[in-house]
């Protein structure tokens, strides 16, 4: 029953109430013209960002197609499926975990046309160190890898596995990397 | 807040891939901080493009492989 609601009924849940949150915040956006300019020239990138700001950034998205690198972690499967109903398709693994695999999946998956996106710090940690595999990626691959973060004003912040930004609605600013109502 | 293209070359030597691993978190840790700073002023883009002029700490392309 527990596992039910996790993985069935937690999801949609999340996935509105990030939306949610979305639209109580007014947004800013900065830099988002270099990643225009990419697109322009018919480049997909490697977004990546630390993981514990990730909660926001699927309103951040600008291209049209990207796979998310998920770690197989249980928790994993709950974060995998909150990312489709933002049109995300996860690729599961980690540096612990089925790290490989994963990124021969991410590197047929730019090849065959669509962006990636990974948290180089991992679920795991050390948080804000940067692992390895997005470097390989880039380099598999060719994309260019583009840092991108989030902050808001007013937040909480707690643990799953490492520190999480939760932000609070209504936050006087929030800025990102994008505008989701553009 | 997007930073700018980290671009590392196929021809990268594997003990060279250090670097753009630590340009990439320097970056994040540059972009969460301007943003954290940003978002505390009730214009944060216009501060943000402020601080940048007056610290210069606009980021560049980097590209390891070259």
């Amino acid at each position: 029953m527990l596992n039910w609601m996790k993985l069935s009924v937690a999801p949609p849940l999340a996935a509105r109430t990030i939306r949610l949150l979305g639209h109580t915040m007014r947004v800013s956006t900065i830099g988002g013209e270099t990643v225009d300019e990419l697109y322009g020239q018919g480049k997909r990138i490697i977004i990546a960002f630390w993981h514990g700001r990730q909660l926001m950034m699927p309103l951040a998205y600008r291209g049209q197609l990207a796979s998310i690198l998920i770690s197989q972690h249980r928790d994993g499967e709950i974060i995998a499926r909150i990312m489709q109903y933002f049109g995300f398709k996860a690729i599961r693994g980690s540096s612990t975990r089925g790290g490989l695999r994963a990124i021969r999946q991410l590197v047929k998956a730019g090849r065959d046309g669509g962006d990636l996106v990974v948290t180089p710090d991992g679920p795991k940690g050390p948080a804000c160190k940067v692992q390895s595999g997005v470097v390989y990626l880039a380099k598999a691959t060719g994309f260019p890898i583009i840092p991108l973060t989030f902050a808001c004003s007013k937040k909480k912040s707690f643990r799953v596995g490492i520190t999480f930004k939760f932000p609070i609605p209504v936050g006087r600013d929030y800025l990102c990397g994008a505008n989701p109502y553009g | 807040m997007w930073g700018q293209p980290i671009w590392v070359k196929a021809e990268l030597a594997n003990d060279k891939l250090f670097e753009p691993r630590l340009e990439l978190e320097r970056s994040l840790n540059r972009l969460t901080a301007q943003a954290e700073l940003a978002v505390q002023n009730s214009d944060p883009v216009q501060y943000f493009l402020r601080s940048q002029s007056s610290h210069n700490m606009i980021d560049t392309d980097e590209t390891f492989g070259v």
